[in-house]
This record gives structure tokens, sequence and C-alpha cells, in this order.
């Protein structure tokens, strides 16, 4: 419990959180980006590259429920790894 | 087509055919999956990133350094330590496969007792179990009973916890007693008599000029095999083919035989002639160790060795008579020179004798002081000899065992060689062991303590002086085991006897003890202080026990022959090394008996038949192997197969068993195949260099229809130098647990599906008098001109821009084509889908994809490593260093055979190699182009 213990601390699910906090227990998050365990993928190669969270992400801050913004598929990974001129070797990403 | 049908792209229509199944879903489309986060993540764990604890491994009692790599919180790879002095980075096929006991399902989980031998055990809570144990040790102390602790060897803290323990408790002296079936406990008692020091020697292989082991088999056990390997590869990357060599003396061509320049057998049980013999040559003839001894002893040893001239010895040994003085010359004049052994192979019932007369000959040849050193006594935690251990069962038979607490040990594994332990437990009042596994001794313990894996655990691993590596826990441990050494402390915490033990848990001492610069290291190393030994007055005053072998002299000799792939404490290897092949024979999953074509021909069968081998009213039923490096005498079993056949009280260390009787059954199996052909058939794969002087002289100049490739960056190369690979197998392993390969078991192994992308083809060249075993690691060889890129018909496999050829699993539509097309079968196919049942999954590689059924998979150079390193160099805005991408089998090559990196820098050492003139590409005349490179075995010669 990091910054939940200040912010929003008097919503319900946010106490609902907390409990499980104290209980030791973990909350099961639905994923809402996923790859398939066929892909390699590292934040802090593209972080390195200079984009933007909200590239992929979208406008987090401004979303009360996080969303999915992006396809995620190859082709539009790929999309943009043709226009910045990343890698476009397959082994780059299948693993 | 009609126009009412709605247009549907190719992989829409895919997906909808499929029916939902998550495999042919695109990128972004699979079913939405949870995610459980840490409640309170391990300490330094970055998701995605690993980590690398230092420890030591335990699989037998070398003490090799060993680095875990970590991911999320639990271990997935088992490397060297390459700050460790034992084994500098490598570690062998067991090493590399001590993960697997880690995440063994069956590992026990909770304490069991039993009132009586023999019931099943029940479960009990810790508390419980320790309060058992506390209520059977106050009885015990309360009768005054003693209490013996058994151990495998803890050359370290927690030996040193036993012996507090044991002073805690009011116990004497001489109350721990080690076990180790695999010592060569002969060398120690030898030493004692030779020089009054009961320790170990170290040996320098690597700065001897001349190398003569007497059955030694220090590629296999004998010690440390690691760091032995990686000295002989030192010592053949000094001679360049020249001045040092290496002679074995044994009836088997071993792996370590095939390692030596000359392979020389003598009659079973005359090596020691052989090496008496060899001493009145250095003494006779000058060696450099003479001129030191007092006249008194010289003239004792003159007369000792008086009867052993050349042509006596070869009428013993069978060897030629110039054969022997043109080695005992040798041996004179390399100086220095080295002589080994005696291994288990020529160990019987002479083996401290024989051990003695090796030493004998070492001081005559001037090797001690210069390859061969003494540490100062008393050696710290020594393994007790047979003596000892017999002198426990005395102990115990004669009722005066009260509480026998053991410690990852089980004499109860030897068959009948068992007995007398077997039957001393009988009058022992409590036994409790320590174990991670349900074996024979647990199963008739009163109570059954789950220890901690060795690599959950704390200890100090000091194998010689000046080394003391640290065993830390490199994980959490992953069941509700206990710490062997808390458990005893607590213990005696309950009984209020803890004077001179930890006033908290052993755990938290040892926590506490080291610096994190030592836990980094591994260990804390130092130079340490020689100990001076000198021969003793009348160092040969022993009447020469018979060179008669036991048993009905009309049959051939049974020889028990070392494995890299049986843990030596009897244990039955795990899955991974069961499936590994024996480098030796190629056999995997089953036991064997290896008998000279000459010796099957008249009996009348071949390899696969099973024949039934007969020793005094006992024995065992074994497939044949036909073995050309066998002399015709002898036949030969591994160890743990030949222990039906031990008689009662027999020491499991002993290899020169007994001539047996051997009978057909009739009956046959089928073997996995292994190495497949004895025969090279004219391809000339394995090549020395002289056989590659004349290939290069057939050669015509390759024509490509098509371009290079550009390779821009890297081209990722591989150099094998089949000089220094012995032949060890470890690679193998390394390659499967890093890649994920599965282990298909005996019935597919059969088959030929096993699914290393690694494997060691063995050929054997030579005349059936001097076979010439010739070992070559085969991988996918990323050719530029690949023939299986060309046949894919979906694209799978491509050429890279940095020279790998790739294969792209979630393509593979499993055509084959590639497989077939393949010169080198570098490529498998996953015939069904290999589950990997908990908690096996943790020790999947998260970096490499699980195959599933229908898919073709093969070496990727390791690509997940590569991109690791890549990604490294480009954050710190370098580039990649030489020798910094190391794929799993480079890595543990203990003989440095194999390099790896970037054939486009010129000065990388894979570049170096490529252009030696040793230099040779297997296949190269099929224009494959492969990326990589053989060296051809440089000239060995015969004695």
């Amino acid at each position: 419990m990091g910054c939940h213990r200040y912010v929003a601390s008097d919503t319900k699910p946010i106490q609902a959180l907390a409990q499980m906090f104290q209980d030791g227990q973990a909350p099961s998050w639905p994923r809402v980006y996923d790859l398939p365990d066929h892909v390699y993928f590292s934040h802090r190669m593209h972080i390195r590259a200079g984009l933007d969270c909200a590239k992929c992400h979208g406008n987090v801050a401004a979303m009360s429920k996080v969303a999915r913004v992006s396809p995620m598929k190859m082709g539009w990974c790929m999309t943009c790894h043709k226009e910045r001129g990343a890698s476009t070797e397959c082994v780059t990403c299948h693993k | 087509m009609s126009s009412d049908i709605p247009s549907v792209s190719r992989r829409r229509f895919l997906t909808i055919a499929a029916g939902g199944t998550a495999t042919l879903l695109g990128c972004g489309e699979t079913v939405a999956r949870h995610v459980v986060p840490w409640i309170s993540p391990p300490p330094d764990a970055i998701p995605g990133l690993s980590q690398f604890y230092r420890t030591v491994c335990r699989e037998c009692s070398a003490g090799c350094g060993m680095t875990a790599r970590s991911r999320e919180g639990h271990i997935v790879k088992l490397e060297g330590n390459p700050d460790h002095p034992i084994g500098r980075g490598a570690l062998c096929v067991r090493g590399q496969a001590a993960i697997e006991g880690l995440y063994d399902p069956e590992r026990l989980s909770a304490p069991s007792m039993r009132e009586h031998a023999g019931e099943p055990g029940k479960q009990l809570t810790w508390d419980a179990a320790q309060g058992a144990l506390t209520d059977a040790l106050r009885k015990a102390l309360a009768a005054k009973r003693p209490v013996f602790v058994l151990s495998r060897p803890e050359p370290g803290a927690v030996g040193e916890l036993f012996d507090a323990w044991l002073a805690a408790l009011g116990q004497p002296a001489g109350q721990r007693v080690t076990f180790d079936p695999s010592e060569p406990t002969w060398i120690r008692a030898g030493a004692s008599a030779t020089f009054g020091t009961a320790t170990q020697p170290s040996y320098d292989i690597a700065a001897a000029k001349l190398v003569l082991s007497i059955g030694a088999d220090f590629l296999e056990d004998w010690g440390s095999p690691v760091e032995h390997a990686r000295a002989l590869s030192e010592l053949r990357a000094k001679a360049k083919g020249g001045d040092r060599r290496f002679v074995y003396v044994g009836p088997r061509l071993s792996l370590t035989a095939a390692a030596a320049d000359d392979w020389l057998s003598v009659r079973p049980g005359t090596e020691i002639q052989l090496v008496l013999g060899l001493a009145r040559i250095a003494l006779t003839s000058g060696g450099a160790g003479v001129s030191a001894l007092p006249a008194a002893t010289v003239a004792k040893l003159t007369q000792a060795l008086s009867h052993y001239e050349p042509a006596a010895v070869a009428e013993h040994t069978g060897l030629s008579a110039s054969t022997i003085h043109r080695l005992g010359e040798q041996l004179v004049h390399a100086r220095p020179s080295l002589v080994l052994g005696p291994g288990r192979v020529v160990a019987g019932r002479n083996a401290i004798q024989l051990a003695r007369s090796i030493q004998v000959l070492n001081v005559l040849t001037g090797a001690v002081g210069q390859t061969l050193r003494w540490a100062p006594p008393p050696e710290p935690n020594a393994a007790a000899s047979a003596r000892d251990i017999n002198h426990f069962i005395e102990t115990a038979r004669a009722g005066r065992v009260g509480v026998l607490i053991v410690h990852h040990a089980d004499p109860l594994r030897f068959g009948a060689a068992s007995d007398a332990f077997s039957k001393a437990l009988e009058n022992v009042d409590y036994v409790a062991v320590f174990t991670n596994g349900m074996g024979e001794l647990a199963q008739r313990a009163n109570l059954v303590l789950p220890d901690h894996h060795f690599l959950e655990s704390w200890s100090t691993v000091s194998p010689r002086p000046g080394v003391q590596g640290i065993q830390q826990p490199t994980m959490s441990p992953l069941l509700a085991t206990r710490a062997a050494a808390d458990v005893l402390v607590e213990v005696a915490r309950q009984l209020e006897r803890t004077d001179g033990l930890p006033s908290g848990t052993f755990t938290e001492k040892l926590r506490d003890a080291f610096t994190p610069a030592d836990l980094q290291r591994g260990g804390i190393f130092a130079a340490h202080a020689e100990h001076q030994v000198a021969l003793g007055d009348d160092p040969l005053g022993f009447a020469l026990e018979s060179e008669r072998i036991d048993g009905p002299q009309s049959g051939p000799v049974l020889v028990l022959t070392p494995s890299l792939r049986h843990p030596d404490d009897g244990r039955a290897p795990g899955a991974l090394l069961n499936e590994m092949s024996d480098p030796v024979t190629g056999i995997s999953w089953s036991g064997w008996v290896e008998l000279h074509p000459a010796t099957a021909a008249a009996l009348g069968v071949a390899s696969e038949d099973i024949v039934r081998i007969e020793l005094a009213g006992r024995h065992i039923e074994l497939p044949v192997y036909e073995q050309k490096g066998l002399r015709q005498d002898v036949v030969a079993v591994g160890a743990p197969f030949a222990f039906g056949l031990l008689g009662s009280g027999a020491d499991p260390a002993l290899g020169l068993l007994s001539h047996v009787a051997i009978h057909k059954t009739g009956r046959s199996v089928v073997l996995p195949p292994g190495h497949g052909s004895d025969l090279q058939a004219g391809r000339g794969l394995a090549l020395t260099e002289a056989e590659l002087a004349v290939q290069r002289g057939d050669e015509h100049k390759p024509i490509s229809m098509y371009p290079d490739h550009p390779h821009p960056t890297h081209r990722w190369g591989l150099a094998v130098d089949l000089d220094l690979c012995n032949g060890c197998v470890a690679c193998v392993a390394a390659c499967q647990v890093e890649n994920n390969s599965p282990v298909v078991g005996p019935k597919e192994a059969a088959r030929g599906r096993t699914m290393n992308w690694i494997r060691i083809e063995r050929f054997v060249e030579g005349s059936p008098a001097h076979p010439d075993p010739r070992f070559l690691p085969m991988m996918c060889q990323h050719c530029d001109n690949a023939p299986c890129e060309a046949v894919c018909p979906v694209y799978a496999t491509y050429h890279t821009n940095e020279g790998l050829n790739a294969q792209i699993y979630n393509r593979c539509v499993g055509t084959r084509y590639c497989e077939n097309n393949c010169p080198y079968q570098a490529r498998r196919f996953n015939w069904y889908d290999n589950p990997h049942l908990a908690p096996t999954n943790l020790a999947l590689n998260p970096d490499v994809s699980v195959r599933e059924r229908g898919v073709t998979e093969k070496c990727t150079f390791c690509v997940q490593r590569i991109r690791e390193v890549k990604e490294q160099a480009k954050l710190d805005g370098r580039p990649v260093r030489d020798g910094e991408v190391t794929p799993a089998c480079v890595q543990t090559c203990a003989p440095s055979a194999l390099v790896f990196g970037d054939l486009h820098d010129p000065e990388s050492r894979v570049s170096k190699l490529a252009s030696d003139e040793r230099a040779y590409h297997v296949l190269g005349h099929l224009n494959t182009k492969p990326g990589v490179t053989y060296l051809a075995r440089r000239r060995r010669e015969t004695t």
C-alpha cells in the first residue's frame, strides 16, 4: 500500500483493497493489456526510445476506469516500428 | 462465389474457423487473463529482470561454486561461479540438473513419524515433530544412551554445527560419522601409511608435462570433475599437440581415457605391478625426487623394487617390456610429471597398496611438491573411511546407539552391501532422518524431517583448505520445510542444552556472518600453507596382496564404472539426468552392461540383448552394449546398476570386483539410439588435424546462386574446439534447462524423439586394438545458405540480419520439411504437448516460449541472451563486448571447448578461432556456410 494510504482512502473500493492487504490477500486484477506468451516486450527499451506512455496506454490520467485504447496486434506494433526505424526482425519480439 | 457471403479476410476466417482456440488468435486477442500481484514483493526483484545469487553446488562433494539465476523470486537456471576456484564458472551435467531436485513434485513437505519400522508414516506438524525428537533425545540422555549424527560430507558450517550440537548434548567426540560412498578412501589411507598424513592431496594437472592416470576417471568422478576438466583443458591448450601428454591406464576406454593421448590396459589387478615397475625405473634412471631421499630409504626401496624390472612386469601385466620402459623414461624426463590414482575401476582389494605405490612413484619422480600438494592436517570434516563406517556399524549392532540423526545419507541403497548397516539399525532406539525425499532409510526411520533444498538454505563448504564457499539461500523455501540445523538448535534449546550453540537460529547466525562482498563473490578464498610430506623409512614395506581376483576364474572380471549422470550416494537420477545420454555409450533411461564385441559374439548376444550376470548366488539382468574400448577379459557395469551384485559388507566405492558368470537370456530391449552409428562412413565429420589436411586437398570451390546475407551489425558464430571437448554432456543439460526443452521419457527417447537442441555425437575410429573415440557437439549450424529456410512454406524459419537461423514458433505449422532438409539433424519436432506440471513449471525460463505439439524447434544460439546483452549495451550506450554473450552451452563448458561471439569483429576470440588453421565446417562441401566452426583435434601420440 503506497499512494492509496492517502489518495481516495475514504472510498469503498480502496477500503476493500486496504482490507485485502491487511489480510494478506492478493487481488486478482483482470489484465487490460496482455500479450501472448510468445511475445517479448521490454518497457525500458520503449521508454529509452522516448515514447510517451500515452502512445500505447492512452491518457490514463483522464480515465475513471482504465480501458484498452490500442489493439496490441502485431501489425499495429510493426507500423510503429517501421515509422520509427526500429527493428523489424521477428526475433526482436518473438521469443 | 455468391455475393451475399460477406468478405472475410484470411486471418479473420481462421479465427472464426478455430472456434475460439486461443492459440490461433492474433496478438492482442487473447482471452482476458488475470494478474495476481505480490503482497510483499521479494527484495530487489524487478519483474522481467534476473537476479543472481552465488551459492555452492551440493550434488557431489566437489563443492563447485554456483550462480543461481532468479526470476520473479524463483530459480530458473543454475550456472557456475567464475569467481570460485572450484569449477571457475562451469558446472557438470549433474550441477546443471540440480534444479529439478528443487522443483521435484515428490519432494517431502511435511514431517512424518512411525512407531515401528515397516508401518506407513503419519504426518504431523513441525511443532509436534520437534517435540517428538526432543522427547526421544531427552529419554536417551536420561538413560545415558549415545547420540550419533550420520551425514553426507559437510565440510563447513553445518558439519561444525553438528559437532557443537553433539558436544552441547554432552556427547564425546567421534559420534559424527560422514558417509560418502564414492569417496576414494584408499588414497587417504595410503597417504597415512606413506607419509603419516591422512589427508587428500590437491593436484595441479595443468602444470604437469606428463599426466599418468592409473584408472582415475577424473572427468567423471574422483573428487572434482569440473575442476579437473578445466585443468586438463589448460594442459591441452599449452601442449598445442607438443610436449605435454596424458596417458590413461585402465580396463575400459572411459570418458577420461578418451580424452587421453594414449589408452593402455593391463590385466585387471596387475596395475600395482606396473606402478612398481615404473617406480623402479624412476629410482634407477635418476628420477628428480630420488636425490633428496635418505640413503637408507633408497636402499629399502631398491630392495623392495628389485623384482620389478620391465620384463617381469610385462609378464604380469600383458604390456610389452619396451612400452613399460618407454613410459618409465618419459615419466622421469617430463619434469614435472603427475601420476593420478587409483580410481574406482582399478580399486580392488589391493587399493590401499596401489595408492601407496603411486604415492611413492610421485615422490621418486619429484611430482610431490610440484604438481601434488598436501594441505596441513588436520583436514576439516574429512569423510569417514570405510573403517569409520564399520566402526559405527559395530557400535550400533552392539546396541550402543540411542538416537541416530541422519542428514542426507542413505547407506541402505547399496543392496546386500547394506546388510550390516540394516541389521545394526534394528538395535538403534530411535532414528530421525533429515532428507528431501523418501529413501530406503527414511522408510525405516521413526521420524522423517523434510530439510530445505540446498538452494534454500545456509551453510559453508570447504572442500579443501583456503576455499570457503558460502552456500546461501537463493529463494524462499518452496515448501513447508525447515533447515535441519535450525531444527537441531531449537531441539537443543528445548532440552536446555545450548552451550556453544547459536543464541538465535543457525540461519540467523550465518546470515550475519558474511559481508555483502563475500556473498557476492560466493565465498572467502585465500592461499593456504603447504604441508611438506616425507616418505617413511620403509614406504613399500608391505607384502603384495595376491593379484588373483575373486570369483569363478573362467568368467570375465566385473568392473564397476563411475558416471557423471548418477548421484554418488545411490539416489536414482531425476528425469532430466536420466534422459541425458551417457557420454561413452549414448544410452539413457536404462542400465547396461558393456561387453567387448568378441565377448558378445562368443556368448551369442549383441547390443540390446539382455544378459544375466551372476556372482555368488546374486544376479542382475541388463541389456548388452558392445563396447570396442574394453578389454576382452572384462565386463563393465555402471556402479549404480550393479549394487544388486554387491555382497554383504562390500565397499560400494571399490570398482574391481570379481570374476562373474554371464548367461544369455534370449530377451532383448530397445535402447535409446543415443550416438547413432559408431562410424563416420567417410563423411569426415569429426576430424583430426592430419585428416583435415587430406580433406583440404579434395575440396572444390563452392559456387552460390544467391548473394550472401549482408549482416550489417553482428554475425554471431560459435567455435567448437574438438581438441578440448571431452564429451561430458554438461552443455546438453544446460541447453535443456535454459530453453525449456521437455523431457520426453524412456519410450519416446527410444524412438529418437528427445528434444535436446545440442547433442554429443560420438564416433569410434581406429583399429579394433586401438579404438579412437571422437566427440562432436552438434547443434543448429546457423547456416548462411540454410537448407531448412528455403523449404519452409510459411516462412517460420528465416535468416536474421545478425546471422541467426531463427524459428518463429507460432508461425510453424509442423510440415517438418525443414527437419527433413537439414543435413545436421539439428531440428526437433514436438510430437506431443509436454506438460510442465506444478511445481516444475516454476523452473521454466520466462524468456523462452514453451513450445506446443506440432511445432518444430531448434538451437537459437540462446537468442534471449543475445537480446538481453544487446539491450543492456544499448542502455549503457556502448557496443557489445566480446565474450559478453554466452549461450548456456558455452557458459557451462568446463574445458572451454565452445567459444561464442561476433564473427564480424576481427579481434573477437571466435573470429580468431574461425580463421585458425585447424578450422573447418562440418559437411562444408554442401556449401551451407555454417556459423559454427569446428577445430580439428590435434595430434595424439601413442606411448
